[in-house]
């Protein structure tokens, strides 16, 4: 049974809340934007007997650019990064990606690191990092870490963070000029938490031969994932010969991969399916815009 | 009265005065129950059951009882054996018994200091249950061995109606379509969750709660608890958008109770799991049926079968349909309608219930047959659909025929019963088309508009009907207060669920005594003050309410104008009016005095106190013999053939409420029913456990409704006015039938679309399931 009053505790350092996790473990639950968490603990879902409240840590909340990549502390707001000028090009799927998570209010309140270190198999945000080969900053009283996006995710709600680390920083690098990229997300109404959400991003050498190719899903696993068997298929084809009948087999190949269950949202059958019709999408997307830039 | 149809010009009604309490809504100041507080209050929490079906063997409170901070605890030990029964038998049963119908049913509340401490107590409460076999599905639950989930037995007495010989009309059909339909149950989705504070002071007890029907709402208590009436007193609150949910509810009662043996006031707040899951909710609904015809599209035979299910303690035994109506000039008819109890929540009448689901049936049916016809639906319905004048089938073969007889004192006022009063769906029809554009969009049965790829545009039309109030349960009344200063106090049991009903009624008041709005104003739960009204229910208040708020309002006028002619102003009183606020002769104006001088000077006297008070005089016809409100809907769809997502593009709702009273307060129950019944066309429907029947989707998360984004920008609406002989000034109903029309036009949209049509809603995975693909 869950206490119905917890104890609320204010660090001023990400050090100093990795201590304080350290301290109290299980029974502690840090708190970044607590649009979720709320929610949970009056459900009984989690426990909350200290609430490590992130939101006075300074210097955690920014969209910083440079030449290679780009920076997002972990608790930047959903809503800053759906506005963010910082996030162009093929990286402007995180703004989207943002700007479809739940309602204006949420995003107001939501941060990255809430929706990634939730481990919802849905979170809107973990596509598009999974296909940008995002890198996740890990910091604890001991030190810090880095850990790959892709390696980021264990289990339904389970993250490679430890009990005692603290997810500080996403660093997104830029990728080549010649790279596009898609998202696109289902759901029942337009807000809605995802019945399926995507992302793919291909990259492609001067002669339109694609170098690298990301598709990653959401809400069709125990966790968001990509799909490298499907990866593997257009990987080093050439972008002016993609037909249909390639695509029908990325597509196909999603649908045998996806491990999708039915919940209230939609069934397991619905959910194949439609990953199917948005890996077409995806690609049919991405490669006209390729074809579009080899043209011209 | 009845052969008045000239419409005389009119001051007050017909102007869009803004809501009452627009201006507290929009600050964030208005009070609903759950903002309210009394002095010395306890917080109560209800323990519900873990099990769909279980009877208590044992239940120790004990430890809850011993946990510091603890009032009390109330289980079905301390409730009185007595059965009480909401409004149209939305619920029946004891305000808690030793059985558990449904997970989430009542099984005991305790009441502590705050409400941590009662959450913590219920937990601390051991119950011991023999598991009992249980039944979901209603069709499961009528057959002979199914387990019983109430006293009475499932079933409930099919409800059956019919004309003439459908069998022989089918033979007689040149065209036969069958057809089924099935619909999942919709939930009210409240904006604002409820709570409900109970008070007593020696033997009697008031109650806060946000209701619609706040004289059925003491009636319950009293019923439930077994005490008088005089003893019961409601206050009832404004709520968010109810749309039938809160009438009177089991938890109020349970409430009542607990205050009781804790001796002091209790407040138990819903939260949102529970207005979701414990509450009430739409019948899960299932039709199939059969409809004839003649070459030339004339209707010759309709039957059908419906079954829909009560839930725990829901005791309906028909949905309250009034669409048989609609398409009574056919020949033939037949409505067998089935109601029946299984263990999931309760169910109950959810706006427009019976007309959104068997309505939406009825017009498949009859799309069926336009489709062999090669008719256009628009066309079809013109045809077909009632008009002014033709008989109520339906309901004249009912045993109603035989109450409502015109009394012999009435026959020179009252219209003829069982005909339909006035009617102006041909123009929401013909009008809405021209608006909409039908013709150039309407490509033929199966045929898209448009065709991008993989999406498909095409369009539907669709029809529905309510009644404007019932009778049943009893009348309506209002009484009217004249101040010494001139203003006005309204009395009227209506609630304020953001229906708009205390500035529409109030509009009524200001044009029959001929003073300004502003002057006026309303109270609307408390029952202390206001005589009984069925409340805010069945699209009752513009037209019944309305009524007997005119009336009243005529009393009080007619009693100032006879101390008028009597003292001060020479003449009698038939020669005498007012306007503006100043009582004035009508051949000699000079002689006037204004109506706040008037009700300061005048010497009261055992005929007249100070305070004027109007109640009404007239006998209002039975209503539902005579009156109904249409809506005739348009939408154009755009179906996605490999995802399966509808979307809305365009939107038109016409609507005949009569005379229009507020045409903002007209607009926005129109705009809110076509929102609504999109949303159940489209997304809304609970998800019931197989195992277990408790509700998986309990809050906005995972029981989606349409919000902005969701509803097309191009959205019109269109009024076309009738006048009806009985209604204040020609007004009628208005919150019931934008509802059921949705369904219809959608559904029709999405079948021009893909070719096939589908359950409600209409998901995604529905369309794909329609196409094949899954």
């Amino acid at each position: 049974m869950n206490n119905t009053t917890f104890k609320y505790l204010r660090p001023i350092s990400p050090v100093k809340a990795c201590e304080l996790k350290d301290k109290y473990g299980e029974s502690s639950r840090f708190w970044a934007g607590g649009t979720d968490l709320l929610l949970q603990w009056k459900e009984d879902v989690v426990c909350l007997d200290y609430c490590i409240d992130l939101s006075f840590i300074p210097d955690l909340d920014y969209i910083r650019k440079d030449s290679d990549a780009v920076s997002i502390g972990a608790l930047t707001r959903v809503a800053s990064i759906e506005t963010s000028s910082e996030l162009n090009h093929s990286l402007s799927i995180i703004r989207e990606a943002a700007g479809e998570l739940a309602t204006p209010q949420i995003r107001n309140t939501a941060t990255i690191g809430g929706n990634i270190c939730r481990a919802a198999p849905s979170a809107d945000m973990a596509p598009p990092l999974l296909v940008l080969d995002a890198e996740m900053k890990f910091v604890s009283a001991s030190g810090e870490r880095w850990v790959a996006m892709d390696a980021f995710f264990l289990d339904l709600n389970q993250t490679a963070l430890e009990e005692n680390e603290l997810l500080a920083e996403i660093k997104v690098p830029i990728p080549p000029v010649e790279t596009a990229s898609c998202f696109l997300k289902i759901g029942r109404t337009v807000i809605d938490i995802a019945i399926v959400n995507m992302a793919a991003r291909m990259t492609m050498d001067d002669r339109g031969i694609l170098t690298d190719v990301r598709i990653a899903f959401g809400a069709v696993a125990p966790t968001p994932l990509r799909i490298k068997a499907a990866e593997e298929i257009l990987l080093g084809t050439d972008v002016s010969t993609i037909d249909d009948t390639l695509v029908g087999k990325v597509s196909n190949k999603v649908g045998d991969e996806i491990k999708p269950i039915t919940d209230v949202r939609g069934t397991a059958e619905y959910r194949r399916e439609i990953s199917r019709v948005l890996t077409k999408r995806a690609i049919e997307n991405i490669i006209q815009t390729l074809q579009g830039r080899l043209n011209s | 009265m009845a052969k008045n149809n000239s419409k005389i010009p009119l001051s007050v009604v017909g102007k869009s005065l803004p809501i009452k309490d627009a201006r507290e809504k929009v600050t964030g100041s208005l009070k609903y129950a759950i903002d309210h507080k009394v002095p010395d209050m306890a917080y109560g929490k209800i323990l519900r059951s873990p099990h769909a079906h279980a009877r208590i063997k044992g239940i120790d409170c004990t430890r809850a009882e011993a946990l510091p901070g603890v009032f009390g605890v109330v289980t079905y030990k301390d409730a009185p054996d007595l059965i009480w029964e909401a409004h149209w038998h939305n619920y029946r049963g004891h305000i808690l018994d030793d059985r558990a119908r449904f997970v989430g049913d009542e099984v005991a509340a305790v009441a502590a200091v705050d409400e941590d401490i009662a959450k913590q107590a219920v937990k601390l409460i051991e119950v011991d249950y023999e598991i009992l076999p249980d039944v979901f599905d209603p069709e499961d639950a009528l057959k002979p061995d199914a387990p019983q989930v109430i006293a009475e037995g499932n079933a409930r007495e099919p409800f059956i109606v019919s004309w003439g010989d459908v069998d022989e009309g089918i033979k007689a059909s040149d065209i036969v379509a069958e057809g089924s339909m099935n619909f999942e149950s919709q939930h009210y989705a409240p904006i604002g969750r409820n709570a409900c504070i109970a008070e007593w002071s020696g033997d009697r007890v008031t109650m806060w709660s946000s209701s619609q029907t706040p004289s059925e709402c003491r009636d319950g208590i009293a019923m439930g608890l077994g005490v008088p009436l005089s003893k019961v007193r409601v206050i009832s609150m404004p709520s968010g958008c109810s749309q039938g949910m809160w009438w009177s509810n089991n938890f109020q009662l349970v409430t009542v109770l607990l205050a009781k043996k804790v001796r002091r006031p209790v407040k138990i707040e819903l939260d949102q799991r529970e207005c979701f899951a414990t509450v009430k909710r739409r019948h899960l609904e299932r039709s199939r049926g059969r409809i004839g015809c003649s070459k030339d599209g004339s209707l010759v035979s309709i039957e059908v079968d419906h079954i829909f299910d009560n839930g725990g303690y829901g005791f309906k035994d028909d949905p309250g349909y009034l669409c048989a109506d609609m398409w009574g000039k056919s020949l033939n008819g037949r409505f067998a309608v089935q109601g029946v109890s299984t263990n999931l929540v309760t169910a109950g009448c959810m706006r427009g219930v019976g007309d959104v689901t068997l309505g939406a049936f009825l017009e498949r049916l009859l799309d069926m047959a336009a489709i062999k016809l090669e008719m256009d639906p628009l066309e079809f319905r013109l045809k077909n659909h009632i008009r002014a004048g033709d008989p109520l089938q339906q309901l004249y073969n009912t045993e109603l025929a035989e109450d409502y007889q015109i009394p012999p004192e009435c026959k020179d006022k009252w219209p003829q019963l069982f005909h339909l009063s006035c009617e102006a769906l041909h123009e929401c029809l013909t009008k809405g088309a021209e608006l909409f554009g039908w013709k150039e969009k309407w490509k033929g049965w199966g045929k898209p508009l448009a065709v991008e790829g993989q999406k498909r545009r095409a369009v539907g039309v669709g029809t529905g009907t309510h009644c404007c109030g019932t009778e049943e349960d009893g009348g309506t009344s209002a009484i009217v207060r004249v101040h010494s200063d001139g203003s006005v106090s309204l009395s009227c049991s209506m609630g304020r669920h953001g229906q708009g009903s205390e500035t529409t009624q109030a509009q009524i008041v200001a044009e029959a005594l001929g003073i300004s709005p502003d002057q006026i104003d309303v109270e609307a739960g408390d029952t202390e003050v206001c005589p009984w009204s069925h409340g805010s229910v069945a699209s009752n208040t513009a037209y019944r309410a309305g009524f007997t708020t005119k009336s009243a309002s005529m009393d009080a006028r007619y009693q100032i104008l006879e101390i008028a002619a009597r003292h001060y102003i020479k003449g009698e009183p038939e020669q005498l009016d007012i306007k503006d606020g100043i009582i004035f002769h009508k051949e000699h104006p000079e002689q006037n005095m204004p109506l706040a001088e008037f009700m300061s000077t005048h010497q009261p006297d055992t005929l007249a106190p100070p305070v004027i008070i109007g109640r009404p005089t007239e006998r209002m016809p039975p209503t539902i013999t005579l009156a109904r409100q249409f809506a005739a809907h348009f939408a154009e769809v755009e179906v996605d053939t490999e995802t399966g997502q509808i979307k809305l593009l365009n939107y038109l709702a016409t609507q005949d409420s009569g005379t229009m009273l507020n045409p903002k307060v007209l607009e926005n129950q129109v705009s809110g029913g076509a929102i609504i019944g999109s949303g159940f066309a489209l997304v809304e429907g609970m998800v019931f456990d197989e195992k277990t029947g408790e509700v998986l989707n309990p809050n906005f998360l995972d029981y989606k409704v349409l919000r902005a984004p969701d509803f097309p920008t191009q959205f019109e609406t269109l009024f076309c006015e009738s006048y009806d002989p009985v209604g204040p000034y020609g007004a009628k109903g208005a919150g019931e039938s934008p509802i059921a029309a949705s369904i219809p036009a959608i559904a029709q949209a999405v079948y021009n679309a893909i070719g096939t049509w589908l359950d409600v809603p209409m998901t995604p995975e529905r369309v794909l399931r329609g196409l094949g693909k899954i």
